[in-house]
């Protein structure tokens, strides 16, 4: 019996020792350099590891979740969403409004603001109403449809609002140069109704017709109104034959009286009516013939 | 073979040397063939060490060798230790015993040993826990140094110095015993 430990190891290894010619086979060998060869093929081109990527992907679900919960609060607040995150939301695929469509609604919001004012801030009106009118035109036309309605119907407001102002009854004609015979009206606003076809309405009796159900148009085919609109006074009322500045003013006094006709009378709205009345005789305001039986530009 | 050869070897394994793997294999395909054949039959033990072998192949990018800390046979082992036990878990077995073919094995020729002392040293090894079996089994057979078992073992060298220390006391003792019952 050994008493030392290195002696009792050895005598340990001499009795479970294996036997000393074991060798791989050649099949063992094969399969090695298989390995070998699949294992290094494969090393080069390495996948990335997840804990190389760990970092950037919480970094994008963390990104993902502060920007859903900062458009989720937005959503639900109420609160305008800056730009930035709006952008990053909709990359991401988070259903918020475009950029865009976000900016135009704050124009239009501006511009009702700025209308709802009394009293009016022209200046501030003109440059919304301008500002309204550069951000539809970059609207796509899905976007454009979400405002085009309100757009539309404040821009309207807005070009009666910025039109010239009218003359009151009784006082004397505005001051025009005398226009040769024949000459071409003055041009009217980009936005206003051809000249000869917008008889003008005063805001009441817009806002009278649009309460009763009449087809709104603001600068085009209203007739209801009384000339006081933008161009009908001053441009359509002077017919190329020449009418004077009385025959206009005396007109206009007589289309007020027609639009409550028309408002009243037409049933089918008020545009018909008036149109029924004065469409053509005002139409004829350019012509300077007299409308429908009422005492015209003499 | 010296270390710096091995080191040599391995690191031309590393860059996916064909020939330096096969070197690796041959050199210690013996022993891990050995110490498997101590848990699972010869069949299992020859799979065991192929798949030591791939797992090395696949991870190779992982060993560091550092100094003191058992090198690449003590990896190695480490390896062939995972792959017996998960041999021995997919057969069913629980703890493990020495397989009759090692038996064989003895040479008593070379002197150092008697054929009657060799016995009896089996017969004390089978009666040790299997903690204390496979330490010194990775000593004796592997051919491991008491570095290289505490790097197959996962633990420290020093504790593992000391666990033979118990281990072989206790196979004296067994001994002594197994020599007073065939006395």
């Amino acid at each position: 019996m050994t008493t030392r430990d290195d002696e009792l190891l050895d005598v340990l290894a001499a009795s479970l020792a294996p036997a000393p010619e074991a060798e791989p086979t050649w099949a063992e060998v094969s399969q090695l350099h298989r390995v070998v060869d699949s294992g290094w093929s494969g090393r080069h081109a390495p996948r990335t590891p997840l804990w190389r990527i760990r970092r950037p992907l919480t970094a994008a679900v963390a990104g993902f979740v502060v920007l859903g919960s900062a458009s989720a609060a937005a959503a639900l607040s109420g609160a305008v969403m800056p730009e930035p995150v709006r952008v990053a939301a909709r990359a991401v695929g988070l259903p918020v409004e475009s950029p865009e469509l976000a900016g135009a609604r704050a124009a239009v919001a501006g511009l009702r603001e700025a209308l709802g004012h009394n009293p009016r801030d022209l200046a501030v009106i003109r440059v919304r109403a301008q500002d309204v009118r550069d951000r539809l035109t970059r609207l796509s036309a899905d976007d454009r449809s979400h405002l085009e309605d309100e757009a539309d119907f404040l821009l309207a407001d807005a070009d009666n609002a910025l039109a010239p102002p009218t003359a009151p009854l009784g006082s004397p004609p505005p001051q025009q140069s005398p226009a040769p015979s024949g000459a071409a009206p003055v041009a009217a606003p980009p936005s206003a109704a051809p000249a000869g076809d917008d008889h003008g309405e005063s805001e009441p009796a817009a806002e009278q017709n649009r309460g009763q159900g009449s087809d709104d148009h603001p600068s085009g085919d209203d007739h209801s109104g009384s000339s006081a609109a933008p161009t009908g006074s001053d441009s359509s009322g002077q017919g190329p034959s020449g009418s004077s500045g009385d025959g206009d003013h005396t007109a206009t006094t007589q289309h007020v009286d027609n639009s409550g006709q028309g408002s009243s009378d037409g049933g089918g709205g008020g545009s018909d009516g008036g149109s029924s009345h004065d469409g053509g005789s005002d139409g004829g305001g350019s012509s300077g013939s007299d409308g429908g039986g009422h005492s015209g530009p003499g | 073979m010296a270390s710096d050869e091995t080191s040599e070897l391995v690191e031309r394994a590393r860059t996916g040397g064909r020939d330096a793997w096969e070197a690796l294999y041959r050199r210690v395909y013996p022993r891990l063939l050995a110490y498997a054949m101590r848990r699972v039959d010869a069949e299992a033990a020859r799979d065991a060490v192929s798949e030591t072998m791939t797992r090395a192949v696949a991870n190779i990018g992982r060993y560091r060798p550092v100094p003191g800390t058992g090198g690449f046979d003590g990896w190695l082992f480490g390896i062939c230790r995972h792959v017996v036990l998960d041999a021995q878990r997919a057969a069913g077995r629980r703890g493990y015993g020495p397989p009759p073919e090692t038996v064989s094995h003895v040479d008593p020729a070379e002197g150092l040993v008697s054929a009657e002392e060799a016995d009896a040293v089996r017969q004390a090894f089978a009666l040790l826990s299997d903690d204390d079996r496979e330490l010194l089994e990775l000593r004796v057979v592997a051919g491991l140094s008491a570095e290289e078992a505490a790097a197959a073992l996962g633990r420290r060298p020093g504790a593992v110095r000391m666990a033979q220390s118990r281990a072989l006391s206790r196979l004296r003792r067994f001994m002594a015993e197994v020599e007073g019952v065939s006395a």
